[in-house]
Protein backbone atom coordinates (compact mmCIF):
# COMPACT_ATOMS: atom_id res chain seq x y z
CA UNK A 1 0.00 0.00 0.00
CA UNK A 2 1.78 3.15 -1.14
CA UNK A 3 1.46 6.59 0.33
CA UNK A 4 -0.96 7.86 -2.30
CA UNK A 5 -3.38 5.00 -1.63
CA UNK A 6 -3.12 5.49 2.09
CA UNK A 7 -3.78 9.22 1.79
CA UNK A 8 -6.80 8.46 -0.40
CA UNK A 9 -8.16 6.14 2.27
CA UNK A 10 -7.63 8.82 4.89
CA UNK A 11 -9.47 11.36 2.71
CA UNK A 12 -12.74 9.40 2.76
CA UNK A 13 -15.28 10.83 5.15
CA UNK A 14 -16.79 8.32 7.59
CA UNK A 15 -19.94 6.69 6.25
CA UNK A 16 -19.67 8.47 2.91
CA UNK A 17 -19.30 7.12 -0.60
CA UNK A 18 -16.16 9.19 -1.18
CA UNK A 19 -14.26 6.05 -2.11
CA UNK A 20 -16.46 5.68 -5.19
CA UNK A 21 -15.32 8.99 -6.66
CA UNK A 22 -13.25 8.61 -9.85
CA UNK A 23 -10.20 10.34 -8.32
CA UNK A 24 -9.97 7.63 -5.68
CA UNK A 25 -10.54 4.71 -8.05
CA UNK A 26 -7.08 3.22 -7.39
CA UNK A 27 -7.72 3.19 -3.67
CA UNK A 28 -11.20 1.71 -4.16
CA UNK A 29 -9.76 -1.13 -6.22
CA UNK A 30 -7.13 -1.89 -3.62
CA UNK A 31 -9.64 -1.81 -0.77
CA UNK A 32 -11.71 -4.27 -2.77
CA UNK A 33 -8.85 -6.65 -3.57
CA UNK A 34 -6.29 -6.33 -0.81
CA UNK A 35 -7.21 -7.51 2.72
CA UNK A 36 -4.62 -5.23 4.33
CA UNK A 37 -5.99 -2.18 2.51
CA UNK A 38 -9.52 -3.19 3.44
CA UNK A 39 -8.55 -3.53 7.09
CA UNK A 40 -6.83 -0.13 7.00
CA UNK A 41 -9.90 1.44 5.41
CA UNK A 42 -12.24 -0.11 7.98
CA UNK A 43 -10.10 0.97 10.90
CA UNK A 44 -9.63 4.48 9.59
CA UNK A 45 -13.39 4.76 9.12
CA UNK A 46 -14.01 3.48 12.63
CA UNK A 47 -11.52 5.96 14.10
CA UNK A 48 -13.04 8.78 12.08
CA UNK A 49 -16.55 7.99 13.28
CA UNK A 50 -15.39 7.86 16.91
CA UNK A 51 -13.34 11.07 16.70
CA UNK A 52 -16.05 12.91 14.79
CA UNK A 53 -18.62 11.96 17.43
CA UNK A 54 -16.34 12.94 20.26
CA UNK A 55 -15.42 16.29 18.69
CA UNK A 56 -19.08 17.18 18.64
CA UNK A 57 -19.47 16.54 22.35
CA UNK A 58 -18.84 19.99 23.73
CA UNK A 59 -21.28 21.45 26.21
CA UNK A 60 -22.40 24.95 25.36
CA UNK A 61 -22.17 27.41 28.30
CA UNK A 62 -25.61 28.21 29.71
CA UNK A 63 -26.94 31.60 28.70
CA UNK A 64 -24.60 31.97 25.73
CA UNK A 65 -27.39 32.85 23.30
CA UNK A 66 -28.64 35.61 25.60
CA UNK A 67 -25.16 37.04 26.00
CA UNK A 68 -24.69 37.05 22.24
CA UNK A 69 -28.00 38.83 21.72
CA UNK A 70 -27.12 41.37 24.44
CA UNK A 71 -23.87 42.11 22.71
CA UNK A 72 -25.56 42.42 19.33
CA UNK A 73 -28.08 44.88 20.74
CA UNK A 74 -25.31 46.86 22.39
CA UNK A 75 -23.32 46.96 19.18
CA UNK A 76 -26.35 48.24 17.29
CA UNK A 77 -26.86 50.94 19.88
CA UNK A 78 -23.19 51.82 19.71
CA UNK A 79 -23.27 52.28 15.97
CA UNK A 80 -26.42 54.38 16.28
CA UNK A 81 -24.67 56.65 18.80
CA UNK A 82 -27.17 55.97 21.54
CA UNK A 83 -26.99 54.81 25.14
CA UNK A 84 -23.48 55.58 26.43
CA UNK A 85 -24.16 53.22 29.33
CA UNK A 86 -24.57 50.31 26.98
CA UNK A 87 -21.53 51.44 25.04
CA UNK A 88 -19.49 51.24 28.21
CA UNK A 89 -20.82 47.77 28.75
CA UNK A 90 -19.75 46.74 25.28
CA UNK A 91 -16.26 48.11 25.79
CA UNK A 92 -15.96 46.26 29.05
CA UNK A 93 -17.30 43.11 27.49
CA UNK A 94 -15.07 43.32 24.42
CA UNK A 95 -11.92 43.86 26.47
CA UNK A 96 -12.64 40.93 28.74
CA UNK A 97 -9.67 38.62 28.99
CA UNK A 98 -10.13 37.10 32.41
CA UNK A 99 -12.03 33.98 33.24
CA UNK A 100 -14.53 35.59 35.56
CA UNK A 101 -17.86 33.88 36.00
CA UNK A 102 -20.26 34.46 33.16
CA UNK A 103 -22.85 36.08 35.38
CA UNK A 104 -20.39 38.81 36.27
CA UNK A 105 -19.75 39.45 32.60
CA UNK A 106 -23.42 39.75 31.89
CA UNK A 107 -23.69 42.27 34.72
CA UNK A 108 -21.02 44.38 33.00
CA UNK A 109 -23.21 44.75 29.95
CA UNK A 110 -26.31 45.65 31.88
CA UNK A 111 -27.70 49.16 31.50
CA UNK A 112 -26.64 51.49 34.25
CA UNK A 113 -23.00 50.42 34.33
CA UNK A 114 -20.70 53.30 35.22
CA UNK A 115 -19.20 55.18 32.29
CA UNK A 116 -15.42 55.56 32.50
CA UNK A 117 -14.50 59.21 33.16
CA UNK A 118 -12.08 61.21 31.00
CA UNK A 119 -9.23 60.91 33.48
CA UNK A 120 -9.45 57.13 33.46
CA UNK A 121 -9.45 57.11 29.71
CA UNK A 122 -6.40 59.37 29.67
CA UNK A 123 -4.48 56.99 31.94
CA UNK A 124 -5.56 54.17 29.72
CA UNK A 125 -4.23 55.97 26.68
CA UNK A 126 -0.86 56.49 28.38
CA UNK A 127 -0.72 52.83 29.28
CA UNK A 128 -1.69 51.97 25.72
CA UNK A 129 1.15 54.10 24.34
CA UNK A 130 3.73 52.46 26.57
CA UNK A 131 2.36 49.01 25.68
CA UNK A 132 2.56 49.91 22.00
CA UNK A 133 6.21 50.94 22.30
CA UNK A 134 7.05 47.75 24.20
CA UNK A 135 5.11 45.76 21.63
CA UNK A 136 7.12 47.35 18.83
CA UNK A 137 10.38 46.31 20.52
CA UNK A 138 9.12 42.75 20.95
CA UNK A 139 8.00 42.73 17.33
CA UNK A 140 11.47 43.70 16.13
CA UNK A 141 12.97 40.83 18.13
CA UNK A 142 10.35 38.35 16.98
CA UNK A 143 10.70 39.35 13.33
CA UNK A 144 14.47 39.10 13.63
CA UNK A 145 14.15 35.62 15.07
CA UNK A 146 11.65 34.66 12.44
CA UNK A 147 13.93 35.73 9.64
CA UNK A 148 16.72 33.69 11.12
CA UNK A 149 14.40 30.70 11.66
CA UNK A 150 12.93 31.06 8.20
CA UNK A 151 16.35 30.70 6.68
CA UNK A 152 16.85 27.46 8.60
CA UNK A 153 13.57 25.88 7.54
CA UNK A 154 13.51 23.09 4.96
CA UNK A 155 12.78 24.38 1.48
CA UNK A 156 9.52 22.40 1.32
CA UNK A 157 8.29 24.34 4.36
CA UNK A 158 9.55 27.64 2.97
CA UNK A 159 7.75 26.95 -0.30
CA UNK A 160 4.60 26.34 1.69
CA UNK A 161 5.05 29.70 3.41
CA UNK A 162 5.74 31.48 0.15
CA UNK A 163 2.61 30.00 -1.38
CA UNK A 164 0.58 31.39 1.50
CA UNK A 165 2.08 34.82 0.91
CA UNK A 166 0.83 34.92 -2.68
CA UNK A 167 -1.69 37.66 -3.30
CA UNK A 168 -3.88 38.57 -6.20
CA UNK A 169 -1.16 40.90 -7.39
CA UNK A 170 0.29 39.20 -10.44
CA UNK A 171 2.48 40.88 -13.02
CA UNK A 172 2.62 39.85 -16.65
CA UNK A 173 5.52 41.79 -18.12
CA UNK A 174 9.03 42.62 -17.04
CA UNK A 175 10.12 39.85 -14.68
CA UNK A 176 12.97 41.08 -12.48
CA UNK A 177 16.40 40.67 -14.04
CA UNK A 178 18.05 39.03 -11.02
CA UNK A 179 15.35 36.39 -10.77
CA UNK A 180 15.49 34.96 -14.27
CA UNK A 181 13.73 31.70 -15.00
CA UNK A 182 16.36 29.02 -15.69
CA UNK A 183 16.51 27.46 -19.12
CA UNK A 184 15.80 24.06 -17.59
CA UNK A 185 12.21 25.13 -16.96
CA UNK A 186 10.24 23.83 -19.93
CA UNK A 187 7.02 25.80 -19.42
CA UNK A 188 7.21 29.56 -19.92
CA UNK A 189 5.84 31.41 -16.91
CA UNK A 190 2.46 33.04 -17.40
CA UNK A 191 2.75 35.58 -14.61
CA UNK A 192 4.86 36.43 -11.60
CA UNK A 193 4.87 38.33 -8.34
CA UNK A 194 7.37 39.32 -5.72
CA UNK A 195 6.81 37.95 -2.25
CA UNK A 196 8.60 38.20 1.05
CA UNK A 197 9.06 41.94 0.59
CA UNK A 198 9.67 42.48 4.28
CA UNK A 199 12.03 39.54 4.63
CA UNK A 200 15.76 39.55 4.10
CA UNK A 201 15.29 36.93 1.42
CA UNK A 202 13.59 38.40 -1.62
CA UNK A 203 11.61 35.84 -3.56
CA UNK A 204 9.87 35.90 -6.91
CA UNK A 205 7.12 33.40 -7.63
CA UNK A 206 6.36 32.36 -11.18
CA UNK A 207 3.18 30.55 -12.12
CA UNK A 208 3.69 27.86 -14.71
CA UNK A 209 0.65 26.43 -16.45
CA UNK A 210 0.93 23.42 -18.72
CA UNK A 211 -2.03 22.56 -20.97
CA UNK A 212 -1.98 18.89 -19.98
CA UNK A 213 0.23 18.67 -16.90
CA UNK A 214 -1.58 21.26 -14.79
CA UNK A 215 0.05 23.89 -12.64
CA UNK A 216 3.37 24.45 -10.95
CA UNK A 217 5.04 27.28 -9.07
CA UNK A 218 8.67 28.23 -9.40
CA UNK A 219 10.12 30.22 -6.54
CA UNK A 220 13.40 32.02 -7.11
CA UNK A 221 14.97 33.17 -3.87
CA UNK A 222 18.13 35.22 -3.40
CA UNK A 223 19.76 32.97 -0.86
CA UNK A 224 22.43 30.35 -0.46
CA UNK A 225 21.90 26.86 0.88
CA UNK A 226 24.74 24.39 1.29
CA UNK A 227 24.35 20.91 -0.12
CA UNK A 228 21.87 21.65 -2.87
CA UNK A 229 22.36 20.23 -6.36
CA UNK A 230 23.54 22.69 -9.00
CA UNK A 231 20.76 21.71 -11.40
CA UNK A 232 17.22 20.35 -11.24
CA UNK A 233 17.39 16.81 -9.86
CA UNK A 234 16.25 13.84 -11.92
CA UNK A 235 13.55 13.14 -9.33
CA UNK A 236 12.00 15.72 -6.97
CA UNK A 237 13.35 15.72 -3.42
CA UNK A 238 9.83 15.47 -1.99
CA UNK A 239 6.52 14.05 -3.24
CA UNK A 240 4.45 14.40 -0.11
CA UNK A 241 0.74 14.73 -0.73
CA UNK A 242 1.13 13.95 -4.43
CA UNK A 243 2.94 17.26 -4.84
CA UNK A 244 6.49 17.32 -6.21
CA UNK A 245 9.00 19.71 -4.68
CA UNK A 246 12.44 20.02 -6.25
CA UNK A 247 15.16 22.52 -5.45
CA UNK A 248 18.61 23.44 -6.59
CA UNK A 249 21.14 26.25 -6.23
CA UNK A 250 22.50 28.22 -9.12
CA UNK A 251 24.65 31.28 -8.54
CA UNK A 252 23.15 33.38 -5.79
CA UNK A 253 19.65 31.97 -6.29
CA UNK A 254 17.87 28.97 -4.86
CA UNK A 255 15.19 27.61 -7.19
CA UNK A 256 12.23 25.73 -5.71
CA UNK A 257 9.85 24.09 -8.14
CA UNK A 258 6.51 22.89 -6.77
CA UNK A 259 4.47 20.77 -9.19
CA UNK A 260 0.89 20.16 -8.10
CA UNK A 261 0.84 16.62 -9.45
CA UNK A 262 4.11 14.82 -8.85
CA UNK A 263 3.54 12.56 -11.86
CA UNK A 264 3.96 15.59 -14.11
CA UNK A 265 7.31 16.71 -12.75
CA UNK A 266 9.07 15.91 -16.03
CA UNK A 267 6.70 18.12 -18.00
CA UNK A 268 7.94 21.23 -16.21
CA UNK A 269 11.65 20.77 -15.91
CA UNK A 270 14.51 19.29 -17.84
CA UNK A 271 16.89 17.72 -15.32
CA UNK A 272 20.45 18.57 -16.21
CA UNK A 273 23.92 17.95 -14.89
CA UNK A 274 25.28 21.24 -16.18
CA UNK A 275 24.95 24.45 -14.19
CA UNK A 276 21.94 26.55 -15.04
CA UNK A 277 21.98 29.86 -16.82
CA UNK B 1 -26.34 49.56 6.47
CA UNK B 2 -28.40 47.85 3.83
CA UNK B 3 -26.68 44.62 4.70
CA UNK B 4 -27.61 44.81 8.36
CA UNK B 5 -29.75 41.88 9.48
CA UNK B 6 -33.08 42.49 11.20
CA UNK B 7 -33.13 41.82 14.97
CA UNK B 8 -35.65 39.01 14.73
CA UNK B 9 -33.64 37.34 11.98
CA UNK B 10 -30.54 37.66 14.12
CA UNK B 11 -32.29 36.13 17.12
CA UNK B 12 -33.30 33.19 14.98
CA UNK B 13 -29.83 32.90 13.55
CA UNK B 14 -28.28 32.88 17.01
CA UNK B 15 -30.77 30.28 18.22
CA UNK B 16 -30.11 28.03 15.23
CA UNK B 17 -26.36 28.22 14.97
CA UNK B 18 -24.72 29.28 18.20
CA UNK B 19 -24.27 25.76 19.63
CA UNK B 20 -22.48 24.44 16.55
CA UNK B 21 -20.39 27.57 16.19
CA UNK B 22 -19.41 27.51 19.84
CA UNK B 23 -18.36 23.86 19.60
CA UNK B 24 -16.31 24.56 16.52
CA UNK B 25 -14.75 27.63 18.15
CA UNK B 26 -13.89 25.60 21.21
CA UNK B 27 -12.22 22.90 19.18
CA UNK B 28 -10.25 25.50 17.26
CA UNK B 29 -9.16 27.63 20.18
CA UNK B 30 -9.09 25.04 22.95
CA UNK B 31 -10.40 27.63 25.40
CA UNK B 32 -13.88 28.26 26.78
CA UNK B 33 -13.36 32.04 26.94
CA UNK B 34 -11.84 32.32 23.49
CA UNK B 35 -14.58 30.13 22.07
CA UNK B 36 -17.26 32.40 23.48
CA UNK B 37 -15.49 35.51 22.22
CA UNK B 38 -15.11 34.00 18.77
CA UNK B 39 -18.76 33.00 18.67
CA UNK B 40 -19.81 36.51 19.62
CA UNK B 41 -17.52 38.02 17.00
CA UNK B 42 -19.07 35.83 14.33
CA UNK B 43 -22.56 37.06 15.12
CA UNK B 44 -21.39 40.67 15.29
CA UNK B 45 -20.03 40.29 11.77
CA UNK B 46 -23.17 38.46 10.70
CA UNK B 47 -25.26 41.35 11.99
CA UNK B 48 -23.38 43.69 9.67
CA UNK B 49 -22.93 41.51 6.63
CA UNK B 50 -25.45 38.72 6.60
CA UNK B 51 -27.29 40.46 3.78
CA UNK B 52 -24.41 39.53 1.53
CA UNK B 53 -25.38 35.88 1.76
CA UNK B 54 -27.87 35.29 -1.00
CA UNK B 55 -28.67 31.62 -0.46
CA UNK B 56 -30.18 30.78 2.93
CA UNK B 57 -28.78 27.27 2.71
CA UNK B 58 -25.27 28.71 2.62
CA UNK B 59 -25.62 30.56 5.91
CA UNK B 60 -24.16 27.81 8.05
CA UNK B 61 -21.11 27.46 5.83
CA UNK B 62 -20.71 31.23 5.70
CA UNK B 63 -20.82 31.49 9.50
CA UNK B 64 -18.22 28.73 9.83
CA UNK B 65 -15.99 30.53 7.34
CA UNK B 66 -16.31 33.77 9.29
CA UNK B 67 -15.43 31.88 12.45
CA UNK B 68 -12.35 30.35 10.84
CA UNK B 69 -11.20 33.76 9.65
CA UNK B 70 -11.80 35.35 13.04
CA UNK B 71 -9.81 32.58 14.67
CA UNK B 72 -6.89 33.02 12.29
CA UNK B 73 -6.92 36.78 12.83
CA UNK B 74 -6.85 36.51 16.59
CA UNK B 75 -4.28 33.78 16.44
CA UNK B 76 -1.82 35.21 13.95
CA UNK B 77 -0.03 32.94 11.55
CA UNK B 78 1.36 29.85 13.13
CA UNK B 79 3.42 27.36 11.28
CA UNK B 80 4.16 23.87 12.39
CA UNK B 81 7.74 22.84 12.67
CA UNK B 82 8.90 20.36 10.04
CA UNK B 83 7.07 17.12 10.59
CA UNK B 84 8.06 13.57 9.96
CA UNK B 85 6.47 11.81 7.07
CA UNK B 86 3.83 9.36 8.12
CA UNK B 87 4.35 5.66 7.87
CA UNK B 88 2.19 4.21 5.12
CA UNK B 89 3.12 0.63 5.74
CA UNK B 90 1.09 -0.01 8.84
CA UNK B 91 -2.59 -0.51 9.44
CA UNK B 92 -4.02 1.71 12.20
CA UNK B 93 -4.69 0.07 15.53
CA UNK B 94 -8.33 -0.70 16.34
CA UNK B 95 -10.41 1.95 18.06
CA UNK B 96 -10.19 1.51 21.84
CA UNK B 97 -13.24 -0.07 23.41
CA UNK B 98 -13.76 2.72 25.92
CA UNK B 99 -15.14 6.00 24.54
CA UNK B 100 -12.64 8.61 23.44
CA UNK B 101 -11.89 11.00 26.27
CA UNK B 102 -13.02 14.46 25.29
CA UNK B 103 -10.30 16.36 27.15
CA UNK B 104 -7.59 14.12 25.76
CA UNK B 105 -8.95 14.69 22.29
CA UNK B 106 -8.81 18.45 22.79
CA UNK B 107 -5.24 18.16 24.06
CA UNK B 108 -4.35 16.29 20.91
CA UNK B 109 -6.08 18.88 18.70
CA UNK B 110 -4.26 21.67 20.54
CA UNK B 111 -0.92 20.19 19.56
CA UNK B 112 -1.69 20.50 15.85
CA UNK B 113 -0.40 23.47 13.90
CA UNK B 114 -3.16 25.61 12.42
CA UNK B 115 -2.67 24.32 8.90
CA UNK B 116 -3.38 20.80 10.18
CA UNK B 117 -6.06 21.80 12.64
CA UNK B 118 -8.11 23.68 10.05
CA UNK B 119 -8.01 20.80 7.62
CA UNK B 120 -8.89 18.16 10.17
CA UNK B 121 -11.74 20.18 11.69
CA UNK B 122 -13.18 20.95 8.27
CA UNK B 123 -13.14 17.22 7.68
CA UNK B 124 -14.55 16.09 11.01
CA UNK B 125 -16.65 19.07 12.01
CA UNK B 126 -18.01 20.45 8.80
CA UNK B 127 -17.91 17.05 7.06
CA UNK B 128 -16.24 18.58 4.03
CA UNK B 129 -14.64 16.45 1.34
CA UNK B 130 -10.96 16.89 0.65
CA UNK B 131 -11.83 18.67 -2.61
CA UNK B 132 -14.07 21.15 -0.79
CA UNK B 133 -11.39 21.71 1.83
CA UNK B 134 -8.87 22.43 -0.91
CA UNK B 135 -11.20 25.02 -2.44
CA UNK B 136 -12.04 26.62 0.89
CA UNK B 137 -8.43 26.95 1.99
CA UNK B 138 -7.10 27.57 -1.51
CA UNK B 139 -4.52 24.83 -1.35
CA UNK B 140 -3.93 21.89 -3.70
CA UNK B 141 -6.04 18.76 -3.05
CA UNK B 142 -2.86 16.71 -2.66
CA UNK B 143 -1.74 18.96 0.18
CA UNK B 144 -5.12 18.51 1.87
CA UNK B 145 -4.84 14.73 1.60
CA UNK B 146 -1.36 14.76 3.01
CA UNK B 147 -2.24 17.06 5.90
CA UNK B 148 -5.39 15.08 6.66
CA UNK B 149 -3.51 11.79 6.77
CA UNK B 150 -0.81 13.15 9.01
CA UNK B 151 -3.12 15.03 11.36
CA UNK B 152 -5.51 12.11 11.70
CA UNK B 153 -2.64 9.78 12.34
CA UNK B 154 -1.40 12.14 15.03
CA UNK B 155 -4.80 12.16 16.74
CA UNK B 156 -5.05 8.38 16.64
CA UNK B 157 -1.58 7.98 17.98
CA UNK B 158 -2.42 10.27 20.86
CA UNK B 159 -4.77 7.58 22.14
CA UNK B 160 -2.47 4.70 21.37
CA UNK B 161 0.63 6.08 23.07
CA UNK B 162 0.16 6.99 26.72
CA UNK B 163 3.82 8.02 26.89
CA UNK B 164 3.21 10.74 24.35
CA UNK B 165 0.43 12.30 26.41
CA UNK B 166 2.64 12.13 29.47
CA UNK B 167 5.40 13.99 27.67
CA UNK B 168 2.98 16.63 26.42
CA UNK B 169 1.70 17.12 29.94
CA UNK B 170 5.15 17.98 31.22
CA UNK B 171 6.20 14.52 32.26
CA UNK B 172 9.37 12.61 31.59
CA UNK B 173 10.74 12.07 28.14
CA UNK B 174 8.89 9.43 26.20
CA UNK B 175 10.80 6.36 25.23
CA UNK B 176 8.61 5.20 22.39
CA UNK B 177 10.31 5.03 19.03
CA UNK B 178 8.36 7.34 16.70
CA UNK B 179 9.37 5.32 13.66
CA UNK B 180 7.24 2.47 15.00
CA UNK B 181 4.15 4.58 14.98
CA UNK B 182 1.20 2.42 14.04
CA UNK B 183 -0.82 5.18 12.50
CA UNK B 184 1.16 8.23 11.50
CA UNK B 185 3.39 10.84 12.96
CA UNK B 186 3.62 14.49 13.74
CA UNK B 187 6.80 14.59 15.68
CA UNK B 188 6.79 18.20 16.74
CA UNK B 189 3.58 19.07 18.50
CA UNK B 190 4.64 22.63 19.16
CA UNK B 191 4.33 25.39 16.62
CA UNK B 192 6.40 28.45 15.95
CA UNK B 193 4.88 31.87 15.60
CA UNK B 194 5.90 33.98 12.66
Amino acid sequence: MDKRIRESIEACRPGSDDLQSPELADAARLVEDDPEARLAFERVQAWDAAISKSLDEVSVPPGLAERILDRLRAAQDESAGRSPELLAGVVASASRTDKAPRDAQVAQVAPGSPVPNRRAWSRRHWAGGVSLALGACVLVIVVGNWLRLGNDLPLEVLADQWREELRNDWQIAGPPRDFAVPTAILVPPGRWQQIGRFATVPVVAYELVHAKAGKAMLYVAHMTRAGLPAAPPLAPQSTTGGQAVAYWQSGSNVYVLVVEDDRNYGAFVQPSTTPLA
Amino acid sequence: MADRAAPSAMAQLVADHHPALYRYAYRLSGSVCDAEDLTQQVFLIAQQKLGQVRDAECVRGWLFTVLRNCYLKTRGRRLALPIADFDVGEVPQPVPEQPIDNDQLQEAVNTLGDEFKLVVLLFYFEHRSYREIAELLDIPPGTVMSRLARAKGHLRRWFCEPQRQHRANGGQTATKDPTKDPTSAIDQPTAIRR
